[in-house]
């Protein structure tokens, strides 16, 4: 018992002479993403610029409301989330602050970036439909507020409604159209469902696959995933169904972002704008591209062999602020129609 | 001084509660108890399954812990020994993980299709009557390791009795057997039923809506932590009134069976069709707890094996140091606690001892919480950041939410210890130290060792507080399991699993061994 207090506070103590032996080299990031391709990045991030990053993963909204309670106190430089949601949230509270930087303009396109450049999207995932080439073609297929469309009756699949994807995806459809026609979309969509909401993205894709429903609505870079698996079923599952990218002749396929900002009280603010320029350099998208198959934010990079196979596409190029404006509207909508 | 010895049990009561008042205190400040954004039929849709998967979780939980309980403990059959080991491993399991086993090896194109040679076939089980199912495979131990050891003291006395009184071996086990173990029994289903309550990953995952996903709907969907924080207060108020209605129940139910002043009974042997009968038994809730998600996690080991990162024991490495020295301060407070309560006891003491408990009901992230607003509170009161971000805070959230995961186990120890006991210490004047390490302590040992276990087992796959409050870059193989799991590759997430469930088994071992058992 008294060993174990004392062998504690030896590691406080000597965590507390790490961090400060590093304190004007290091940088302190909160991350909602947890790929071992960040990891790889920050890697090479640390051996490019000598700055240490520190990181702690969690969920977004656990992140956002520690930054919250922590206040000033916060050891956190940076913030990065994997959608816009509770990025845009963080700056709603006042917990980022605006950065200047040449580079992050250049690389990130205007509506991938907040106008007052407090967060920077990183790399894009398209929410996009995944369908059974038997059941249904393509040519049936138009934008996402078809959906509601009575002949998709008992067709339709997609996760809860409190997915940040799915939130975010309502909340694009909210800007676009309005608040009304996106209950009304929601409304059909309920009514559309082959079953009650469950199961993960992966989850989506196996049960069109199995035939339970016609056509899910999924992040494009799952696909790339079970394409890429290990496991020969998944494989076989994705090449059995077809992508398809909705709004084509309309405003376009929705796309989410993860994104950075850097925090309101960061101690080592200009380590985490170099972080920040880092993770939106060519070096660094092309491996958040090959590496998850997600879009590169930097049009300068290329998307991954896999992703290429999916095809060019219009996307929706609605600046990503209004669809974090309408993020608790959404889910205000999703409740309303019982999505649940 | 003596009186000082009152405080004891109280004060450790309200320490370990510091963070859920600090909930409280957050909660009445804000001064609204509303949910707003809640309707009643959706609260009342909440409670409803909420109840159901309890009320069904206790069903399923009792009957695989006390039959395996009673088996082990009692009786000696083909593969006895190794069932006592396999009965306790389903606990090192995340139940998420069981989750998502089951629907790999159900799902279309799953496992089992593949062995059948059925490539249509698949089972739905993302249903409520699932969530049951894996909730109870992965809680069931509480009840199993605990009743084990109040079967296996029974004293030979006992047995004889029930053989003089000529009772058949049903009535036995029912008016006899099962009220001894009823103490032992009862927290551990406590224990399930209140990490059924708390749990979010496989509710969410199987798209069933609870009390609990209701608390994250609030905080993660409208943004409002304040909304969840009220949500949980209602919970722990409902928690708080069922404690105090079980110690009325368990109050009636009190036995003591002098158990170390007599002979333990020996096994029976078991020969013939009971053998055959007793080990198919046993075969059956092994393989559906445990056999089939290890299979499942080994097949897809298989599938990634030489992608085998050795980084992974780095993980492995800072659990059991975190988890070692966490669990060793929780249970010598548990110890403590129940100590000072059983020698100085007063209101106060009974009070707090139910409020300790409360952290064990409330979602993981939300005792979290609690902790950075305590924490934050006292660094800003002190002028510097002392504890944010520390270790202190972590194994502080883990002592406020895993305290009634040990305390059980120890309340039942001192429950087989024969007041006589305490009142022969005393007459010989044995002095307060001595009379805990000579004697309490040693007649302690087994309950402190399965309390040990289970915190051991609780905090090895602990998640949402160490996602929350661990120290930069310092990742357990619980989160690393997280991390791969949520990224929806599930096969990468059976190495760090199958080390997790790895060290348990190890620690079960050892624990069952002559070397840690001593004479006994």
């Amino acid at each position: 018992m008294k060993r174990g207090i004392s062998f504690l506070q030896m590691i406080v103590g000597l965590s507390l002479a790490v961090s400060m032996a590093f304190a004007s080299t290091e940088v302190n990031v909160y991350s909602h993403r947890h790929y071992d391709s960040d990891k790889a990045l920050f890697k090479a991030f640390e051996e490019k610029s000598g700055i240490k990053v520190n990181v702690i993963t969690a969920k977004a909204e656990e992140l956002v409301s520690k930054l919250k309670i922590e206040g000033a106190n916060s050891p956190a430089d940076m913030l990065i989330t994997s959608d816009i949601g509770n990025l845009y949230e963080a700056k709603e509270e006042g917990l980022l602050q605006k950065i200047d930087s040449k580079v992050l303009s250049a690389n990130i396109p205007a509506h991938l970036r907040d106008a007052d450049n407090e967060w920077f999207g990183l790399t894009k995932r398209a929410r996009i439909f995944v369908y059974n080439p038997e059941k249904l073609s393509e040519k049936e297929l138009g934008s996402y507020l078809d959906l509601s469309d009575p002949k998709f009756k008992g067709k339709i699949l997609t996760r809860s409604s409190s997915a940040a994807y799915n939130k975010s995806l309502l909340a694009s459809i909210i800007a676009n159209h309005g608040e009304a026609k996106a209950l009304e979309f929601a409304k059909g969509l309920v009514a559309n469902l082959a079953r009650e909401p469950k199961g993960n993205d992966r989850d989506q894709i196996k049960a069109v696959a199995s035939g339970e429903g016609d056509l899910a609505i999924v992040n494009t870079y799952y696909l790339g995933v079970m394409l890429n698996s290990k496991d020969p079923k998944d494989v076989e599952v994705a090449k059995s169904v077809k992508l398809y990218f909705p709004a084509q002749n309309a405003e376009g396929a929705h796309i989410n972002i993860s994104g950075a900002g850097v925090t309101k009280y960061a101690k080592n603010k200009e380590n985490a704008m170099k972080l920040i320029e880092f993770l939106s350099s060519v070096e660094a998208q092309t491996l958040f591209a090959e590496a998850n198959h997600e879009y590169p934010a930097n049009p300068a990079v290329k998307a991954s062999g896999t992703v290429a196979t999916f095809g060019a596409f219009k996307e929706d190029t609605l600046p990503l602020s209004e669809v974090g404006k309408y993020n608790k509207k959404a889910v205000e909508v999703a409740t309303k129609a019982n999505w649940r | 001084m003596q009186k000082l010895k009152y405080a004891l049990a109280p004060s450790l009561g309200l320490l370990i509660a510091l963070p859920i008042f600090a909930l409280f205190i957050y909660f009445m400040i804000q001064g609204n108890v509303s949910v707003a954004n809640f309707h009643a039929s959706e609260l009342l849709l909440y409670a409803k399954n909420t109840l159901f998967i309890l009320l069904g979780a206790a069903f399923l939980v009792l009957l695989l812990g006390i039959s395996t309980a009673f088996m082990s403990a009692r009786f000696e059959y083909t593969g006895s020994r190794f069932f006592t080991l396999a009965f306790v491993l389903p606990l090192s399991f995340p139940a998420y993980i069981i989750g998502y086993t089951y629907v790999g090896f159900f799902e279309f194109h799953g496992i089992l299709s593949t062995l059948l040679g059925l490539p249509k076939f698949k089972l739905d089980i993302l249903t409520i009557y699932g969530v049951i199912a894996i909730l109870s495979f992965a809680m069931f131990p509480y009840v199993y390791i605990l009743a084990r050891v109040s079967f296996a003291s029974i004293s030979s006395t006992v047995v004889e009795l029930v053989s003089l009184k000529q009772l058949s071996p049903l009535k036995a086990f029912w008016s006899v057997y099962l009220p001894l173990a009823y103490p032992a029994i009862f927290a551990g289903l406590v224990l399930s039923l209140m990490e059924v309550l708390s749990d979010y990953g496989t509710v969410a995952y199987f798209g069933v809506d609870t009390f609990s996903v209701g608390i994250f709907k609030s905080w993660f969907g409208y943004g409002n932590l304040k909304e969840a924080i009220n949500l949980s207060m209602m919970l722990l108020v409902v928690v708080f009134g069922l404690m105090f209605g079980e110690a009325r129940l368990r109050a009636k139910f009190r036995f003591i069976s002098s158990t170390h002043s007599a002979k333990k009974a020996a096994k029976i042997k078991l020969k013939g069709w009971r053998n055959v009968m007793i080990f198919m038994l046993s075969l059956l809730i092994a393989t559906v707890t445990l056999f089939i998600p290890l299979g499942v996690l080994l097949y897809w080991f298989y599938l990634d094996f030489h992608t085998l990162e050795w980084e992974t024991f780095g993980y492995l490495y800072r659990t059991l140091s975190l988890n070692g020295i966490s669990s060793l301060c929780i249970i010598a407070l548990a110890f403590m606690m129940v100590y000072a309560s059983r020698f100085y006891p007063s209101r106060w003491g009974v009070l707090s001892q139910k409020l300790s408990m409360l952290g064990y009901s409330i979602p993981g992230a939300i005792v979290g919480i609690g902790i950075l607003l305590l924490t934050n509170f006292i660094d800003q009161s002190l002028g510097k950041v002392v504890l944010g971000g520390s270790f202190v805070a972590l194994v502080f959230a883990y002592l406020t939410r895993y305290f009634a995961a040990s305390i059980g186990s120890v309340e039942n120890g001192f429950s087989k210890i024969d007041k006589s006991i305490d009142d022969a210490t005393k007459v010989f004047g044995t002095d307060e130290f001595e009379r805990i390490f000579r004697v309490y302590l040693p007649l302690m040992r087994p309950y402190l060792l399965s309390g040990f276990l289970i915190l051991y087992i609780d905090l090895a796959k602990e998640l949402p507080a160490t996602l929350l409050l661990r120290p930069f870059n310092y990742d357990t193989i619980a989160i690393r399991i997280y991390e791969l799991a949520s990224n929806e590759i599930l096969y990468k997430s059976a190495f760090p699993s199958l080390l997790l469930v790895g060290t348990t088994a190890i620690a079960v071992l050892l624990l069952n061994s002559k070397f840690v058992r001593g004479r006994r």
